[in-house]
């Protein structure tokens, strides 16, 4: 499994590229991830010892802010490529959405771009370029690509 | 990371050593460091090597540690503008503050403005 990792403004991102089967545990220090972001492959992720899990769907963005605080294990049902949106310092809350059409801008919101080739405002992204957002609307082409908005609470 | 150490004093009344702790590739001399009084019933006199093992384990590990952040800067140091645009003829002659390299890869991250 390769691990990656980016500080960004306002928030960090990490990620794992790795193969089916793959488990990965992370104590509660070491992880504080809000949202797990699936841009390939599937797998669930629990608190050790206890039988409720989330499941971790391809290309969709899940919330894991009940695991914050808390240790993790990860187990994977495919080769996958996922990513972690965490913020940066001591916890504060954000929520994230997939983004499918066009969408009204605010200030608090950074967008970014985790696969594909959107057309935003006329602008062509790329994999994972990101935006902070400003309070304007936001012309979304979607084409296929798999975007998130994430939001300071 | 080598370490050194050196033995001021021994006070066999006492059980107690007076000793200085540096990394070898440190930017001082070693007299330059603080001399501690340490317990020396806590240390292993079985061999040399035990006895490094033992001094180091419990009074020269964290003062090496602590020396790391406390050395002063001897380079006049910048911080890399990471929100520029890369160009690596930039950074020639300067000399930048970084991170030692991590096991985890950097994710090929760019902010754009729409």
């Amino acid at each position: 499994m390769k691990r990656y990792f980016k500080k960004c403004e306002e928030f960090s991102i990490c990620g794992a590229f790795g193969e089916k089967d793959d488990i990965l545990s992370e104590s509660a220090k070491d992880n504080v991830t809000q949202f797990q972001i699936i841009v390939k492959g599937s797998g669930k992720v629990a608190r050790p010892f206890e039988s409720n899990f989330i499941e971790l769907k391809n290309r969709e963005i899940t919330d894991l802010r009940t695991l914050i605080g808390s240790d993790r294990i990860y187990k994977s049902f495919e080769d996958f490529e996922m990513y972690g949106f965490n913020c940066i310092g001591k916890y504060k809350p954000w929520s994230a959405r997939k983004i499918i059409n066009s969408f009204q801008g605010d200030d608090n919101s950074w967008l970014i771009c985790f696969d594909g080739r959107p057309i935003i405002n006329g602008i062509t992204l790329e994999k994972m370029n990101y935006v902070k957002l400003t309070n304007k609307k936001y012309d979304v082409d979607i084409n296929d690509a798999f975007v998130g908005v994430f939001t300071k609470l | 990371m080598k370490c050194i150490f050196k033995i001021e004093e021994y006070l066999p009344d006492t059980n107690q050593m007076v000793v200085r702790f540096a990394r070898l590739h440190s930017p001082q001399h070693i007299d330059n460091y603080r001399a501690i009084a340490i317990d020396a019933t806590r240390l292993d006199y079985y061999s040399y090597e035990t006895f490094v093992k033992s001094l180091m384990r419990y009074y020269g590990n964290p003062k090496v540690d602590a020396s790391e952040l406390k050395d002063p800067i001897v380079n006049d140091v910048e911080d890399i503008n990471i929100d520029g645009e890369f160009e690596v003829r930039d950074l020639i002659g300067r000399c930048m503050v970084c991170n030692k390299d991590s096991d985890k890869e950097l994710i090929k991250m760019k902010m754009i403005e729409l």
